[in-house]
């Protein structure tokens, strides 16, 4: 595991292909919470609605039910969720996010315990205070439970199918000459400047013409200023000098 | 070009929905269980989404097709390597009857440091009320253990059995949940290295010590046994076990076994704290019943004797427990 982003968190298979997970952080987290202390005391409202049935055993019967009822219900309701719903709970599962255990393996029911029997001190002396203050200390923003319980809350929400992308085909790119320099590039640029590139293709005709010079030229002289481009490749004009890059950015999946 | 990404991401899009939808099955229903062919084409699923993942990666900077297959991985790999799942069979209820004696024995130190300073703390608490009576009005937190035994003695022994079963049920229920609660507690406070635990322990101790030697000072041992016994047998150890968990938390902290780093060691012990926090609930659920529907009831009502008889048959069960040999694990910790 290793860290490039301090919200993500690098994890690895055992084939070496490393993916990327992004922590859930605390505020996110207690947005959940929050979600959940309502459901919970939603709950109780209903099940003493319920229970008013076991008045007609006697007040005893019933103070005794409720306090009992209460006690099963705030204490049992994480470790019960968290273990059937893989480590949501409903606040979880509307913020999109999970608790898994700290290398990305399915959740242990000791886990699941032993991380909600510490929340009695993460939540001293109020409103998650300890907790609180542990997690945002914490580079993984994980509280005192989740330091022993050795697990981590992440963001798991589902992604939607990536975009189909209508560039037009390239039939020329002169940066292809220079296998070095295309490797160089795909290796360098983070996926967040190649979507940048890519959707300033996508868009140059809501530009306005001066508009248009301007941003492609920000571009490549951004790209210039990082890599060294033989001089037949700045020849052409800086949009087009974009398009080839974005080429060999997006290129050669199908041969595989 | 660009659009051979697009044929990639129609030509395996099926693949990654089929994974998607396996997965979405076992997010929404966690107790249920793959047959052997679902659980391999979920790994082949698997292998091939991390696979395209790597082709993206080296030969496009797509994000959103990189974000997309990275979410899938983060939510498949946990059910792909799954660790020791809970399951309710016959046999793991035999194993849990024999693993807590079997827990406790291997960490005897610390119960025994939990012991001791429980003892050492009684012997304070009655030495404080012995030398110095008026001490247990800032020793004792309870009002009603402040005033003079005798009194009370004759005070509970002129309460009829009616006038007591008003509210048990509500008694029994707060008792567990409080004692719950106060063990609970007393664990999980052994993250400050085990300070605070021990502090606890000795604190209950002195009580005790104090309320046993203010009872014998006044010549009230029958009651007294006959009050504490038959719950305090069962809830005194329950505390006292709670306690050993939270003193293992600190000797993880503090003891650095090899090389192990801390998540390392917090996953060696997590099986065992979860073998005592379940023993101790249970304990303090019989000791909530026993407290309310039998402690609390007094000659004439009950006479001491059946009383004392009663707890004293309760700790000797208790002790043959823990020190009868028991099976051996027979299950890998994972």
């Amino acid at each position: 595991m290793s860290f490039h982003d301090p919200h993500r968190l690098t994890l690895t298979t055992e084939d070496s292909v490393s993916f990327s997970v992004q922590l859930a952080s605390p505020l996110l987290r207690a947005f959940a919470l929050g979600i959940d202390i309502m459901v919970i005391l939603g709950t109780l409202s209903l099940v003493r609605i319920l229970l008013i049935l076991f008045k007609l055993l006697g007040p005893d019967a019933y103070i005794a039910i409720n306090v009992l009822v209460t006690f099963v219900v705030s204490i049992g309701y994480f470790m019960l969720l968290e273990w059937i719903w893989s480590g949501q709970t409903i606040g979880k599962r509307i913020m999109g996010i999970r608790v898994m255990d700290a290398s990305a393996r399915r959740l242990s029911s000791s886990q699941i315990v032993i991380r909600n029997l510490f929340r009695s001190l993460d939540m001293l002396p109020y409103f998650y205070f300890v907790g609180g203050c542990v997690s945002m200390c914490s580079k993984r923003f994980q509280r005192l439970g989740d330091h022993v319980a050795d697990t981590l809350v992440v963001r798991t929400r589902r992604r939607p199918h990536p975009e189909i992308r209508n560039l037009p085909p390239m039939k020329f790119n002169s940066l292809k000459k220079y296998p070095r320099l295309e490797a160089s590039l795909r290796r360098e640029l983070g996926p967040q400047e190649a979507e940048l590139l890519a959707r300033a293709l996508l868009r140059r005709d809501e530009l306005s013409p001066e508009a248009r010079l301007d941003v492609f030229h920000q571009l490549a002289s951004h790209l210039q200023s990082q890599f060294k481009f033989p001089p037949e490749i700045l020849a052409t004009s800086d949009e087009i000098f974009i398009r080839n890059c974005v080429d060999t950015l997006y290129r050669n999946l199908k041969e595989f | 070009m660009i659009v051979n990404l697009n044929n990639f991401i129609l030509r395996r899009k099926p693949l990654w929905e089929e994974y998607d939808d396996m997965l979405l099955s076992l997010e929404q229903d966690g107790s249920r269980r793959l047959s052997l062919e679902e659980i391999q084409r979920l790994q082949t699923l698997h292998e091939h989404i991390a696979g395209d993942l790597v082709r993206v990666r080296t030969f496009a900077s797509e994000p959103d097709t990189i974000d997309y297959l990275e979410s899938l991985l983060t939510r498949g790999f946990g059910f792909i390597h799954e660790s020791n799942k809970f399951k309710f069979q016959k046999s793991k209820c035999k194993q849990a009857f024999h693993a807590f004696p079997r827990t406790l024995r291997s960490h005897r130190h610390a119960f025994q440091l939990v012991v001791i300073t429980f003892i050492l703390g009684a012997i304070l608490g009655g030495f404080l009320v012995a030398v110095a009576p008026d001490a247990k009005d800032v020793l004792l937190p309870f009002a009603h253990l402040h005033g003079d035994p005798s009194d009370r003695v004759a005070m509970e022994e002129s309460v009829t059995s009616g006038d007591r079963s008003a509210m048990h049920a509500t008694f029994a229920a707060q008792l567990m949940t409080h004692n719950i609660k106060v063990s609970i507690f007393v664990l999980v406070l052994g993250i400050f290295f085990g300070v605070f635990t021990l502090v606890l322990v000795f604190y209950n101790g002195v009580i005790l010590g104090a309320v046993c030697v203010d009872y014998l000072l006044a010549d009230e041992g029958i009651f007294l046994a006959g009050w504490l016994l038959p719950h305090g047998s069962v809830e005194i150890p329950a505390i006292l076990f709670a306690a050993t968990g939270g003193i293992i938390i600190a000797q993880s902290m503090i003891q650095k076994s090899g090389r192990l780093s801390f998540s390392a060691r917090m996953r060696r012990i997590r099986g065992d704290l979860l073998i005592i926090i379940s023993a101790v609930a249970l304990l303090l659920f019989w000791a909530g019943i026993i407290e309310s529907f039998f402690s609390q009831f007094h000659y004439p009502t009950l006479p001491y004797g059946v009383k004392i008889s009663f707890g004293v048959l309760q700790l000797s069960l208790l002790i043959l427990y823990l020190l009868l040999p028991h099976k051996p694990d027979t299950e890998d910790h994972t």
